[in-house]
C-alpha cells in the first residue's frame, strides 16, 4: 500500500476529532464573553459578590434628584466614612428608598448607576495626585417635589396613599404612602418598624398595599358590559336594597335612586343596578378584561409591586358574582394599578407604562441613559373609552364626586368606599384631567374613614387645583 | 497613580497577548505550507514578547511587595529560567517542535505572575517546581527517543498505575486522590494518566490484529480504573480516562461506530450517576442553578462568577482585584483570578493557545510513521485539550465542575511535572521518528552504494 495513503487514512480520525475539540474551546469561549461582557452587572450586585464593598468605597454615591432637579438623596464624607443623606426626611421615604439597612426604592434599582463614573485612565491619573473620590452618576427621577409634598400635607396622620401619573408620558409625579419613616435613621428605628405590623411603616402602599377596589371596579364591570350590550338595553330601578342569591346587596346609605340609565348608575355608584349587571354579564369576559388591566400579574415599576388579583370562587354563585361586580369581594388591587386603569382611559384606550427613573447623568452633566416613553398598545377600543369617559365626566359634574365641578378644568372621576374587616370603609377616589388633554391621573385610597366623596374627593381637589391652575 | 499605572499594565499584557497570538496564527499557517525554517525564525520574536510580558507584570508585583528584596531574586531567577530553558530547546535539540515549547513557556509564566501576586511564596515554590520540571522534561526527551522498547512496556505500566491510584491514602478538596509518603504528598493520577497512555498505546498497536479482543482488555481495564477514581471522588479524573478511551479507540479503529456508542453510554452512565451518587447529583445540580445554595454547594462556582465578571475586556489590574476569594485558587480556579485580574483578552488568548498547542502538536503526530507513536501522541494531546477543556469549562459555568488542574497554570508539582513530561513524550516522538528516518536513510544509501560497487564490478568483467 502506498505509505502516504496509509498515513491519511489513519489520520483522518484524529482530524475529526481536532474539529470537536476546536468547536468545544469556541463554546467555551463565547459562554466567557457571555458572563464578561453580558452578565457583568448581574454578577456585581449580590450581596455574597465581596467586590461590592470596594466599589462602593472607590466613589461618592450619586445624587437622586426630583425631575426639577432638587436633591432628594445625597451623599457626603463624615470622618472617612460616607454618609448618604435624605434633605425632605420623612417625604419620600417609600419611592427612594433607603441604603445601609439593606436597599429598597430607587436606591436599590439605581444601585449600579450611583456608583458607576465615567472615568477615563487619565482621570484616575489626574485622582492619583488630589486623593478625591470620584462621585457617582446622578439619578433623575419622575417626581415633583411640590406635588409629593402637597399629597403627604392631604393625607395628613391618616393611613393611606396616593399615585399621580401623567398618562401620556407614564412618569410617576408622586407616590405617597402613609405612615412613613425617616430614612435618614433607619438603621436605629428599624428593629420598632417591624415589629409594628398593624401599622406596616416600611411597607409602600402604593404599590404592593393590596386593597378591595369597592366601586372603582365599576369600570371595568362597566366596559365589560359595554363588550356585548348597547348603553341602552339597560334600565333598573333602585330601591336602596336587593337579594342576589342569599346575599343583600345595599346602595351606600340605603339610598333609593329610583329609575336608572347606565350613566346614571355609574354617576351616582348605584350598587344594586351595579349587581343587577351581573345576571346579564360573562364572567370570562370580565376576567380577561381585568387582565388586559394588569390583574394577575406582577406590574413592572422600578420599586417591587404586588400583584392585583381578579378572584372569583364560584362562578355561579349569584351572591359572589353580585359582590364581586362591585369591587366587593376576593378581588384586590394596588393603588399603582387602580391608577393605570385611569391613565390607560386618559390614553385612549394606550397601555404607557409607567416608570420612575427618566435619567442618569454623569458629573459632568452629559446623559448617560435616558427613559423612552414605552406604549404597549392599545388595550381598548377608542368607542369605549368614549363612553366611560362620558360616565366619568358625569360622576364629577353631578355624581359621587361632584365637588370637582370646575369651570377650569373637566375632571373623570370615580369614586369608591370599600368596605373591609378592619373597620370604616376605606374611601378610594380615581381620576384625571383635563379630559381633553390629561395632564395627570390619580387613584387615593384613604384607609378606614368612610366614603370616597367624602375623605378622597377633596384630596383630589387639592391636588387637581394646585397641579393644573397654579402650575 | 499606581491604578492607572496598573491599568497601563492591563492594556498591554492585553496587546501583548494579541500579538503572541497572531505569531501563532502565522507560524501555524507556514508549517502548514512546510515552510517550517520561516516558521521557527519568529521564535526569538515569541521569546522577546513573553520576557516583556513577565517584566511588565512585575514592575506591577514589585511595586506591590515593596521592592521586596526576595521579589527581584524571583524574577531574575525566572527571567534566568525562560532564557536556559529556551536557550538548551534551541542548541542541543535540533529538529524540536519550538511552538510547543513556546506556548509551555508563556503559560508557565502566566502562573509565575498569577501564583506570585497571590502569596509571593507560593510564587517561589512554583518557580522551584518549575526547575525541577525542566530537569525532568529534559531526560524525559533524551530517554523517550532513544528507547524503543517503551511499546512494550504496556502492562507493568497499567500495573504500577492501579497500585499508585489505590495507594492514595489523602483527602484533599473532598477527593481521596493524594498520596502522603512523610511530610511529602503528590497526586499519583497526575503521572497514572501517562502510565495509561503508554499502555492503551501499546496494548493497541501489538494487538492490533485481533481489534475487538484488544479494545475489550483494554475498555475492562478502563472502566475499573475509571470506578475507582469515581470511588475516591475525583470524577475530573475519572471523566479524562473514560473520554480518552472513547476517542482513542475511534482513532485506533477508524470507525464512528465507538463514538457513537460512546455518547450513548456516556448518557445512560450519567443517568445512572445522577440517580445513584448524590455526589454527581450535587455537582449537576450546582452548576444548573448555583445561585440557589450559594452558601453551601454553589459557593465555589459563583465565588468563581463574580471574579470572573469584574474582569472586563483588560482585567481590573494586577493585585487590584480580590482573587484571594476565590475558594481553592492557585489549583483548579487559577483561571477565574486570570480573567479578573488580567481581563478577557489574556482570558481568551489561554483558551487559544491551548487550542494551539493541540493543532501544532496533531500537526506534529500526523506525519509519525510509528503507530506507537502516533498513539501515544494522540493520547496525551486529547488528554491536555480535554482537561482544559475541563477545568475552564468547570469555573465558567460551562459544563458541571470537576476538579482537575490547568496543565502549565495551576500550582502544584505532580501537575506541572506531569505536563511537563507530556510535553516531553511529544517532543521525544518527533525525536524518535527523525533518528529513524536518517537509519532508514543511511540504510538506503549504504545499498545504493553497493549497487553501485556491484553494477561496476560487473562492468569489468
Amino acid at each position: 500500500m502506498n505509505p502516504n495513503k496509509r498515513l491519511e487514512d489513519r489520520n483522518k480520525p484524529l482530524k475529526r476529532i481536532r474539529s470537536l475539540i476546536v468547536i468545544l474551546f469556541m463554546i467555551l469561549g463565547l459562554n466567557i464573553i457571555y458572563y464578561v461582557i453580558f452578565q457583568s452587572d448581574n454578577l456585581v450586585v449580590n450581596d455574597y459578590n465581596p467586590r461590592l464593598k470596594a466599589i462602593e468605597n472607590s466613589v461618592i454615591r450619586g445624587d437622586i434628584l426630583d425631575s426639577n432637579g432638587y436633591i432628594l438623596a445625597t451623599s457626603k464624607i463624615e470622618n472617612n466614612q460616607q454618609i448618604r443623606m435624605y434633605p425632605y426626611g420623612s417625604l419620600f421615604a417609600h419611592v427612594i428608598g433607603y441604603m445601609g439597612y439593606g436597599k429598597t426604592g430607587v436606591e436599590a434599582y439605581s444601585y449600579l448607576d450611583l456608583i458607576r463614573t465615567k472615568e477615563n485612565l487619565w482621570d484616575k491619573f489626574m485622582e492619583g495626585f488630589t486623593n478625591d473620590l470620584p462621585k457617582g452618576h446622578s439619578v433623575v427621577t419622575t417626581l415633583d417635589l411640590d406635588l409629593q409634598q402637597l399629597g403627604r400635607t392631604l393625607l395628613g396622620n391618616n393611613k393611606g396613599a396616593i399615585v399621580a401619573i401623567e398618562p401620556k408620558t407614564g412618569k410617576i409625579l408622586a407616590m405617597v404612602s402613609t405612615p412613613d419613616y425617616d430614612p435618614n435613621n433607619i438603621s436605629t428605628n428599624y428593629s420598632t418598624y417591624l415589629k409594628d405590623e398593624a401599622s406596616a411603616t416600611l411597607l409602600n402602599r402604593a404599590t404592593q398595599g393590596l386593597y378591595p377596589p369597592g366601586s372603582t371596579f365599576k369600570i371595568l364591570t362597566a366596559l365589560a358590559y359595554l363588550q356585548n350590550h348597547e348603553v341602552s338595553d339597560f334600565s333598573y330601578e333602585c330601591f336602596g336594597k336587593d337579594t342576589f342569591g342569599e346575599k343583600t346587596i345595599h346602595c351606600y346609605n340605603n339610598t333609593v335612586h329610583g329609575d336608572l340609565t347606565l350613566e346614571e348608575a355609574f354617576a351616582l355608584s348605584c350598587n344594586t343596578a351595579f349587581a343587577h349587571i351581573g345576571e346579564q354579564l360573562d364572567m370570562n369576559e370580565l376576567h380577561n378584561l381585568t387582565e388586559m388591566f394588569g390583574y394577575n400579574q406582577r406590574m413592572q415599576l422600578e420599586l417591587e409591586t404586588s400583584m392585583s388579583r381578579y378572584g372569583i370562587q364560584n362562578q355561579k354563585s349569584d351572591s359572589e358574582r353580585a359582590e364581586t361586580i362591585i369591587g366587593q369581594g376576593r378581588t384586590l388591587v394596588t393603588p399603582l394599578n387602580n391608577v393605570m386603569m385611569v391613565s390607560i382611559l386618559a390614553n385612549d384606550g394606550h397601555l404607557i407604562k409607567p416608570y420612575l427613573v427618566s435619567q442618569v447623568i454623569a458629573e459632568d452633566e452629559s446623559i448617560i441613559r435616558e427613559q423612552k416613553i414605552m406604549d404597549a398598545g392599545r388595550v381598548l377600543s377608542e368607542a369605549h373609552v368614549v363612553l366611560i369617559e362620558s360616565f366619568m365626566k358625569k360622576t364629577s359634574e353631578e355624581g359621587t364626586a361632584k365637588q370637582l365641578n370646575s369651570n377650569q378644568y373637566t375632571v373623570a372621576s370615580k369614586t369608591g368606599s370599600a368596605d373591609n374587616s378592619t373597620g370604616a370603609a376605606h374611601a378610594w377616589y380615581v381620576g384625571y384631567a383635563p379630559i381633553e388633554e390629561p395632564r395627570i391621573a390619580i387613584a387615593i385610597i384613604v384607609e378606614n374613614v368612610g366614603t370616597g366623596s367624602a375623605h378622597a374627593v377633596p384630596i383630589a381637589k387639592a391636588l387637581f387645583d394646585t397641579y393644573l391652575i397654579e402650575k | 497613580m499606581f491604578e492607572f499605572y496598573v491599568g497601563l499594565t492591563g492594556l498591554c499584557l492585553s496587546l501583548l497577548t494579541i500579538g503572541y497570538i497572531s505569531i501563532l496564527a502565522i507560524q501555524f499557517s507556514l508549517i502548514k505550507h512546510k515552510n517550517t525554517e520561516r516558521a521557527y525564525d519568529y521564535h526569538r520574536l515569541q521569546t522577546v514578547i513573553i520576557l516583556f510580558f513577565h517584566l511588565v507584570a512585575y514592575t506591577v508585583l514589585l511595586y506591590h511587595y515593596d521592592f521586596e528584596y526576595k521579589v527581584i531574586m524571583i524574577y531574575l531567577g525566572q527571567i534566568g529560567l525562560i532564557l536556559l530553558s529556551g536557550h538548551i530547546v534551541n542548541l542541543y535539540m535540533n529538529k524540536t517542535i519550538l511552538p510547543l515549547w513556546s506556548i509551555g513557556q508563556f503559560l508557565l509564566v502566566i502562573s509565575f505572575i498569577l501564583l506570585g501576586r497571590l502569596s509571593i511564596n507560593l510564587g517561589l515554590k512554583q518557580f522551584y517546581l518549575s526547575c525541577l520540571a525542566y530537569v525532568v522534561v529534559f531526560a524525559v526527551v533524551l530517554l523517550y527517543s532513544r528507547m524503543n522498547f517503551i511499546k512494550y512496556l504496556g502492562v507493568p505500566s497499567v500495573i504500577l498505575a492501579v497500585l499508585m491510584l489505590v495507594m492514595t491514602n489523602e483527602t484533599i478538596n473532598g477527593a481521596t486522590n493524594w498520596m502522603r509518603i512523610g511530610s511529602f504528598t503528590f497526586q499519583p493520577s497526575e503521572l497514572v494518566k501517562i502510565l495509561y497512555i503508554i499502555f492503551l498505546a501499546s496494548t493497541l498497536t501489538q494487538f492490533h490484529e485481533h481489534e475487538k479482543l484488544s479494545l475489550f482488555v483494554t475498555g475492562t481495564i478502563t472502566m475499573g480504573m475509571v470506578m475507582i477514581q469515581v470511588y475516591q471522588r475525583d470524577l475530573g479524573s475519572a471523566l479524562i480516562f473514560y473520554s480518552v478511551f472513547i476517542l482513542m479507540s475511534y482513532v485506533y479503529t477508524r470507525k464512528r461506530m465507538y463514538i457513537i456508542a460512546g455518547t450513548i453510554m456516556t448518557m445512560v452512565g450519567g443517568f445512572f450517576a445522577y440517580r445513584f451518587f448524590w455526589h454527581v447529583r450535587v455537582r449537576i445540580d450546582t452548576w444548573i442553578d448555583p445561585f440557589s445554595d450559594i452558601d453551601h454547594t454553589g459557593y465555589q462556582i459563583t465565588q468563581s462568577l463574580f471574579a470572573i465578571g469584574n474582569g472586563g475586556l483588560f482585567g481590573r489590574g494586577l493585585t487590584l482585584g480580590l482573587p484571594n476569594r476565590i475558594p481553592v485558587v492557585t489549583t483548579d480556579f487559577i483561571y477565574s483570578a486570570i480573567v479578573e485580574e488580567l481581563g478577557l483578552v489574556v482570558g481568551l488568548g489561554i483558551i487559544i493557545m491551548i487550542v494551539y498547542f493541540f493543532l501544532f502538536g496533531i500537526q506534529m503526530i500526523e506525519k509519525s510513521q510509528n503507530d506507537f507513536n502516533f498513539l501515544m501522541g494522540s493520547g496525551i494531546l486529547i488528554i491536555i485539550a480535554i482537561q482544559s477543556f475541563l477545568i475552564i469549562g468547570g469555573v465558567t459555568k460551562a459544563i458541571p465542575l470537576t476538579g482537575v488542574t490547568l496543565p502549565f497554570v495551576s500550582y502544584g508539582g505532580s501537575s506541572l511535572v506531569s505536563t511537563f513530561i507530556m510535553l516531553g513524550i511529544l517532543q521525544g516522538i518527533k525525536m524518535n521518528e527523525d533518528r529513524h528516518y536518517k537509519k532508514e536513510m543511511l540504510l538506503k544509501k549504504e545499498r545504493l552504494i553497493q549497487q553501485m560497487l556491484r553494477d561496476e564490478e560487473n562492468c569489468e568483467v
